[in-house]
C-alpha cells in the first residue's frame, strides 16, 4: 500500500507495521471513553449534578481525541483519506500536524477537566486557569519553533509530543492521588481499579516518551493503555449493573 | 460515628422525607428528619427547586413543599446514581 511521503514526516512515533494496531486501538479507547461519557449524561440527565455533567465532558473529549488519533494514522494507511483532504488543501503536511495538534489539546483539556472535576470545587475560575495554563503550555513552545523554523521542523512536533505527555504525567499524577485518596475513604473497590487505570495511564504516558528512541516502548504503552482503559470499563459496567 | 454522607445521599434523604409524606411536608419537618442545618437545608432546597425535583407551594399558612417526577425518577435510580458517583469519586 502506498503511503503519503510528505505526511509521513510527522509520524515520529508510530513505527509503520504498527499504525493499523495502533488504529485499532485509538478506536477502542475511543469507544470505551465515549461510553464512560454516554452513561455520565445520562446519569446527569438524571441527577442534575455538575460533577457527572464534568465528568461526561472528561471522557468525551478524551474520546474524541482518540477519533482525532485514529483519523490522522488512517491518513497514512488509507491514501484515500489524503485525497479527500487535497480537496481542501495542498499543505497535507501541515493538515497533519494540525490533526496532532487538535489531539494532543483535546486529550489534555479533558484530563484538565477530570482533575478540576475531582477538586470538588465550583470555580470557573479555576477551571479557566487549570485548562487555559495546560492550553498555553502546549501551544507556546510550538508557535516559538513555529516562529524560528519554516517550514515547520519535526522537532516542533516532537517538542508538542513531549510537552503533552508531560502535562499528561501531571495530570495523571493528581488523578491517581485523588483516587487512592477517595478509595481509602469509600474503600469502594471499583474506585481502586479506577486509581489503577491512572495508574497505568501514567506509565504509558512515560513509557511513550522513550518510543522515540525504542518503538516495542510504543507497543506497550498501548497495552497498557488498553489494560487501563478496560479496568474503566469494568467499573462502569460494575457501577451501572441492576 | 456515621459516615459523613454525600450531596447525593442527601438530597435521596431530603426526597424521600418529602415523598413520605404523601408529596407535601413543610420546612420544619423536612429539617427535622433529614438532619441538617437550617442554612444547609435552605441550600438544598434551593438546589432541588432550581432542578424541578421539588416544587414550594406557598399558601396561607405558610410555605409546603412536593416532590415532581424528575424528583421520583431520581428516587428510582438512586442506587445506580450512588453506584456510579462513588466509584468515580463524584460525591
Amino acid at each position: 500500500m502506498t503511503k503519503s511521503p510528505s505526511f509521513m514526516t510527522y509520524f515520529y512515533l508510530v513505527p509503520t507495521e504498527f499504525l493499523e494496531f495502533s488504529i485499532a486501538m485509538e478506536i477502542l479507547f475511543a469507544i470505551i471513553t465515549m461510553s464512560v461519557a454516554f452513561f455520565s449524561f445520562r446519569i446527569y440527565r438524571i441527577s442534575r449534578q455538575r460533577e457527572t455533567k464534568l465528568f461526561g465532558i472528561s471522557f468525551a473529549l478524551i474520546s474524541i481525541s482518540y477519533v482525532v488519533w485514529a483519523i490522522v494514522h488512517s491518513a497514512i494507511v488509507f491514501p484515500s483519506i489524503v485525497r479527500i483532504a487535497q480537496l481542501f488543501t495542498q499543505n497535507i503536511s501541515r493538515l497533519g500536524g494540525i490533526g496532532l495538534l487538535m489531539q494532543v489539546m483535546l486529550f489534555i483539556s479533558g484530563l484538565g477537566t477530570l482533575s478540576y472535576t475531582n477538586l470538588k470545587i465550583k470555580s470557573g475560575k479555576a477551571y479557566y486557569l487549570i485548562v487555559g495554563l495546560a492550553i498555553i503550555a502546549i501551544i507556546a513552545p510550538l508557535v516559538v519553533t513555529l516562529m524560528i523554523f519554516e517550514p515547520v521542523e519535526s522537532s516542533a512536533l516532537y517538542g508538542l509530543l513531549i510537552t503533552s505527555r508531560i502535562l499528561s504525567v501531571f495530570f495523571l499524577t493528581f488523578l491517581i492521588y485523588s483516587y487512592f485518596k477517595e478509595y481509602s475513604r469509600n474503600g469502594n473497590g471499583k474506585t481502586l481499579l479506577i486509581g489503577l487505570a491512572f495508574s497505568l495511564l501514567l506509565i504509558s504516558s512515560v513509557n511513550f516518551i522513550f518510543s522515540l528512541t525504542y518503538y516495542e516502548a510504543y507497543i506497550i504503552g498501548h497495552i497498557l493503555e488498553l489494560i487501563a482503559y478496560l479496568f474503566i470499563l469494568i467499573s462502569l459496567i460494575l457501577s451501572i449493573r441492576k | 460515628m456515621n459516615k459523613k454522607r454525600s450531596k447525593f445521599e442527601i438530597i435521596k434523604d431530603i426526597l424521600e422525607v418529602i415523598k413520605n409524606r404523601n408529596g407535601k411536608i413543610k420546612p420544619t419537618h423536612i429539617l427535622y428528619k433529614s438532619n441538617l442545618s437550617y442554612g444547609m437545608m435552605e441550600e438544598y432546597l434551593n438546589e432541588l427547586i432550581k432542578k424541578d425535583f421539588v416544587v414550594e407551594n406557598k399558601n396561607p399558612k405558610g410555605k409546603t413543599y412536593s416532590i415532581t417526577d424528575k424528583g421520583h425518577a431520581y428516587l428510582d435510580q438512586y442506587k445506580m446514581i450512588a453506584e456510579f458517583t462513588d466509584s468515580f469519586g463524584l460525591g
